[in-house]
């Protein structure tokens, strides 16, 4: 077995000593620190970009969210005048109604009025007739000298039950 | 063994051929030290060349979004990385070049043995010894550093009747001391053994070709390829035991937590 010949053992040692630290010194001076900063400025740049993203991220929905309430706002509004100019409108609606009402109110009044002065003239005329009519058959039928208050009285007797009785029918 | 070593006619019938360490340039012993630039010597500096071209290529480009190369070499970075953090804690980092260069140099090593004619550092128990000693070392001297004469706990287990306090001790004690051999071991028999056994399947399938035997060397040969896929994961994998101990022994010095 060579590897129990230790003829070769020395010059192994010093090869291997020469060669592990040369190893050593590139891989600690050289390489290394080169990685080791790659991966730092990699690792930073990352942070910094979820950083970035993330502060974006918060923007993004404090938008949204601004958004949203502007939204809401603007539909109670909405709401509200909706509101408002239905009641407006039933309030112009109501007063208008109410003033159509009140004149037609009036001219169904002033109709009535009409109305019943037209049936007073309407009896007084009939009554008038009535008496000259009563007096004519008085005087036809020879009553010389009728009482002329009496039969006034008695035609507006006679007038007063008929229009009780036609009022009440 | 040194008759094994010398025979070298046989290419190919001598699984352990390939272990043989022969120099390329001749150097003085300098202080008693042989210097010479062997073969092992070769293909340590190719493992270190090669490793080190290769993340010094792939850190250049420092950009935010990595390339193939770029990431390769992040990969490696944070695999062994996440390994320290994990097992050790972010105080392990102080470690972090020497575990990651350990991880790289076995790993190199390991995978240039798997190419056809080279020569696998890491199935030399000198080496593989020398680098679990200069671990055992490291974590000794950290345990030391930060807990003083208290690292001496490591060895008392707690919990454990007084009676039975001596025999613990002296086995702890023991179990610490052979870390460096086991962790050596572990590496060094797993490469060499690997290796021995596809240049034995190997020499099957050219022995029994030359022979005019080739529909007997199919079985052999379908082996080697198995083989072949297994040992490139055991590359692989005991690069990463060897990192992970580590690591694990650190972790101890530095945390005293058995």
């Amino acid at each position: 077995m060579p590897q129990l010949d230790p003829s070769s053992f020395g010059s192994q040692l010093f090869w291997l000593a020469i060669c592990f630290v040369t190893l050593y010194a590139v891989m600690a001076v050289v390489v290394l620190p080169r990685i080791t900063k790659t991966l730092a400025a990699r690792a930073d740049q990352m942070e910094g970009d979820l950083a970035q993203a993330e502060a974006l991220r918060d923007k993004a929905e404090a938008a949204l969210a601004a958004y949203e309430e502007a939204l809401a706002q603007a539909r109670t509004r909405a709401l509200g005048l909706a509101q408002d100019m239905r009641a407006d409108v039933q309030a112009e609606t109501d007063r208008q109604k109410g003033e159509l009402d009140a004149s037609l109110a009036e001219a169904a009044k002033a109709a009535d009025i009409r109305l019943e002065d037209a049936r007073t003239k309407a009896m007084e005329g009939l009554q008038t007739a009535a008496q000259n009519i009563v007096a004519d058959v008085m005087a036809a039928v020879g009553v010389e000298k009728a009482d002329e208050k009496a039969v006034a009285k008695a035609v507006t007797q006679a007038f007063a039950s008929t229009s009780d009785t036609v009022k009440a029918g | 063994m040194a008759g094994t070593s010398n025979a070298d006619g046989g290419a190919g019938i001598d699984p352990m051929h390939q272990f043989e360490v022969h120099p390329i340039i001749e150097l003085p012993t300098i202080a008693g030290v042989d210097t010479s630039f062997t073969n092992a010597s070769l293909w340590m500096v190719l493992a270190i060349g090669l490793s080190s071209m290769f993340l010094i290529i792939a850190s250049r480009r420092t950009s935010i979004v990595p390339g193939r190369l770029q990431l390769m070499g992040e990969m490696s970075y944070s695999f062994v990385a996440n390994m320290v953090k994990e097992n050790v804690g972010t105080e392990g980092m102080k470690y972090f070049p020497f575990i990651f260069s350990l991880f790289v140099f076995i790993l190199f090593c390991n995978m240039l043995g798997m190419l056809p004619y080279s020569f696998t550092v890491t199935s030399h128990l000198i080496v593989t010894f020398a680098l679990a000693a200069t671990v055992f070392l490291l974590v000794t001297l950290v345990g030391f550093a930060r807990h003083g004469v208290g690292f001496l706990k490591l060895f008392v287990p707690s919990g454990i009747p007084v009676v039975l306090l001596p025999l613990l001790v002296v086995i702890e004690v023991i179990s610490y001391l052979t870390r460096p051999v086991s962790l050596s071991v572990r590496l060094f028999g797993n490469m060499m053994a690997g290796h021995t056994m596809l240049k034995i399947f190997g020499g099957f399938v050219v022995g029994l070709s030359s022979a005019g035997l080739i529909p007997l060397a199919i079985a052999p040969f379908a082996l080697m390829v198995a083989f072949t896929g297994l040992e490139l994961l055991i590359a692989g994998l005991q690069a990463y035991v060897f990192t992970i101990l580590t690591c694990i022994y650190l972790n101890e010095a530095i945390h005293m937590d058995h």
